[in-house]
């Protein structure tokens, strides 16, 4: 059993995790996405840029409908059918892959690279027992068969803190608790040792309990075995205690992008502020909680400039006609932000309006 | 589970009595007096009266009833007035019949409408799928005496492939039989696989959307695998549930189908039996095939059951 599980472990990991030269799991340029409804077509991504490296975590924010889970999908190849990707490059250990063939594609999911998805009570087929939907993964991938393959998807479960994990191969989905069924979809993501995790909102439909637990989770996994995690999410609690870095989309674009400290400590961009402002805070309880005004643009009303120039305080002609560009404004060349106005502590007409904010 | 096969089954029985009580009722709908008609030419109101004794034709309905029940319990089904045969006889002599065209046409209906249903679902809104709406939607439209008529003409009186109609017992010449029995089997498979065909498209696509179908693909399984598997054994309780309906009607008797081809089964007897006014034989088909519909929506349900881990565990 170990043997086979060494081996398992060791030989794809060379080749699928990223060369000693390059630790770039993930590298994401310019990737445009469109839907087509019957309306028109309509651009959900407009030019979405970042890297992943190896062992660490990048959480993608924002609010629903920005474009996190469309840029995970366009990663995947999984988008709807209505969905089609425009422009740009993602590339997973400097493969390509948009424009890959459907086949080439198939043989990277599960393997290179694996997703765990937002609702774990539906994403495990209700027909099919927890090790049979284990091992078939496990199959499609390696050349472990029969005994050994469930060998290896016991020693998954187990893995991923699952009590009786001999005992829960045999049940069905609705025999597990919803925590459960999310540790059966990592166990499941990481069966075959893949290069890149994402994760699309795991534990936003959990309790607050089990959350905290299958974050640990993913963290102590990554640790171990060096997976790179996008990490999709709205909760800055989650970023704040998963991410390493974080990317904070806006209408299909990135507004601003650094390590989580860097973004947390200073925040450049005028919607990562409002987001940081609106969190709730325990020990103050006098003020009252601060919202940003206004909501997103519709694709059909997007302004031709900075797309958060509807809702932004500090937005002039400018900003609404030109489209900002992620540019670092300090010291950190990682920490980069699009907004014309940013930092917001140095631009001087923008005083008035940052009383607003305060 | 045996709480729920028991649960079934005792449901079962009142709906049973309703029947036979309404098959029972049957004959007071039916115009024209059993006696002269048994009676035939003898026109003496002795004879006739005589035969009203004998058969407690002047008894109050609630004895002829309980007369006829306690019968029907000790597989005392009556005797056609017709020709004298019991009625079970009679009954057991036209189910191999009967059952031989429900599964020929069962298999027909589920061989195109699955597979038809499937390939429109997986490729909802191309032409494949318009082309198999359209047909499916011929298909329940398609009176069967037509199409049976149509056949007869085109491939036995134009072409003489097959024989028109009749019927011979797969125990004297399979070959002989499966010829008599394609067209028919055709008629009636391909008016259920239309609506196989709908239940299995809707089914799919339906489950094709599914979470679970999402986190299939993204484990790299090939289209095949998810759609045969993970997507198809979800869509597959709806469409094994009317499949048994449907085969329980089948098994019901089809009566302008077996009329047109002469195929002596259920459905020709319940329509002599109508015309001749043979009171015992129409009861005993209906109550048979009644019957014979409430076991199968028994199966169904039975099915529904085991087919969903949900249930079942």
């Amino acid at each position: 059993m170990t043997i086979i599980l060494a081996q398992h472990d060791q030989a794809p990991a060379r080749t699928k995790r990223s060369d000693a030269m390059n630790d770039n799991v993930l590298t994401v340029e310019g990737l445009k996405v469109g839907f087509r409804t019957d309306k028109g077509r309509f651009s959900i991504l407009d030019g979405v840029d970042f890297t992943l490296r190896r062992g660490r975590t990048l959480c993608l924010v924002g609010e629903s409908g920005c474009g996190k889970s469309v840029t995970a999908l366009s990663i995947m190849g999984l988008l709807a059918e209505n969905a089609e990707i425009l422009g740009g490059s993602a590339r997973l250990n400097q493969h390509e892959l948009i424009g890959l063939d459907r086949h080439a594609l198939r043989r990277l999911r599960g393997d290179a690279m694996a997703m765990i998805f937002q609702e774990p009570m539906t994403s495990l087929n209700p027909a099919f027992t927890i090790g049979n939907q284990l091992i078939e993964g496990i199959r499609q991938h390696s050349d472990l068969e029969g005994a050994a393959a469930r060998e290896h998807a016991i020693e998954m479960l187990k893995r991923v803190r699952i009590p009786a994990a001999e005992q829960r191969m045999g049940e069905y989905p609705h025999q597990l608790s919803g925590g459960m069924r999310q540790r059966v979809m990592i166990a499941m993501a990481l069966a075959n040792d893949p290069g890149l995790l994402i994760a699309d909102e795991p534990t936003t439909a959990l309790d607050v309990t089990i959350q905290a637990q299958i974050l640990q989770l993913i963290r102590r996994l990554q640790h171990d075995s060096g997976t790179a995690v996008l990490m999709i999410t709205h909760d800055l609690g989650v970023v704040a205690e998963v991410g390493d870095d974080v990317a904070v989309m806006y209408a299909g674009r990135i507004v601003e992008r650094g390590s989580v400290t860097a973004l947390f400590d200073d925040p450049l961009h005028p919607y990562t502020i409002g987001l940081l402002s609106s969190i709730p805070r325990l020990d103050d309880t006098l003020t009252r909680l601060s919202t940003i005004p206004g909501s997103v643009p519709t694709p059909a009303e997007m302004p031709r400039g900075c797309r958060f120039s509807t809702r932004c305080p500090f937005a002039d002609q400018h900003c609404r006609e030109e489209v900002p560009p992620l540019a670092a404004v300090g010291n950190d060349k990682e920490h980069v932000v699009a907004c014309w106005k940013a930092p917001i502590e140095h631009c001087e007409e923008c005083s008035e309006s940052r009383e607003v904010m305060a | 589970m045996f709480a729920f096969i028991f649960r079934r089954v005792l449901i079962a029985v009142p709906t049973l009595l309703l029947i036979s009580l309404m098959v029972f009722s049957l004959q007071l709908l039916l115009p024209g007096d059993p006696a002269l008609a048994l009676a035939g030419e003898e026109r003496d109101p002795a004879v006739i009266e005589a035969i009203r004794e004998q058969y407690h034709l002047n008894d109050p309905m609630i004895v002829q009833y309980g007369h006829w029940l306690a019968g029907v319990f000790t597989g005392d089904w009556g005797i056609s007035l017709r020709n004298q045969m019991a009625v079970t006889d009679l009954l057991l002599s036209k189910l191999p019949v009967t059952l031989e065209l429900a599964i020929l046409a069962m298999l027909v209906a589920l061989a195109i409408g699955v597979t038809a249903g499937l390939v429109s679902a997986v490729k909802k809104g191309t032409r494949w799928d318009f082309g198999a709406n359209v047909i499916a939607l011929s298909g329940i439209s398609i009176p069967n005496f037509w199409l049976g008529i149509m056949l007869i003409l085109l491939v036995s009186v134009r072409w003489g492939l097959l024989p028109a109609s009749g019927y011979t017992s797969p125990l004297e010449s399979v070959s002989r039989n499966l010829e008599m029995m394609v067209m028919p089997a055709l008629v009636l498979g391909t008016a259920i696989a239309a609506i196989m065909m709908r239940h299995t498209r809707s089914a799919m696509i339906q489950a094709m959307q599914a979470d679970y179908v999402r986190t299939a693909r993204a484990k790299g399984l090939s289209e095949r695998v998810v759609i045969l598997k993970h997507a198809f054994r979800n869509a597959l309780v709806p469409v094994v549930t009317m499949g048994t309906l449907q085969f329980g009607e089948l098994l019901s008797g089809a009566v302008l189908t077996e009329q047109v081809f002469t195929i002596p089964g259920f459905g020709k007897l319940i329509v002599d039996a109508v015309f001749n006014r043979d009171y015992a034989v129409v009861q005993g088909v209906v109550l048979f095939t009644g019957t014979v519909f409430i076991v199968m929506n028994f199966i169904a349900d039975l099915l529904y059951f085991l087919l969903n881990p949900r249930l079942r565990t």
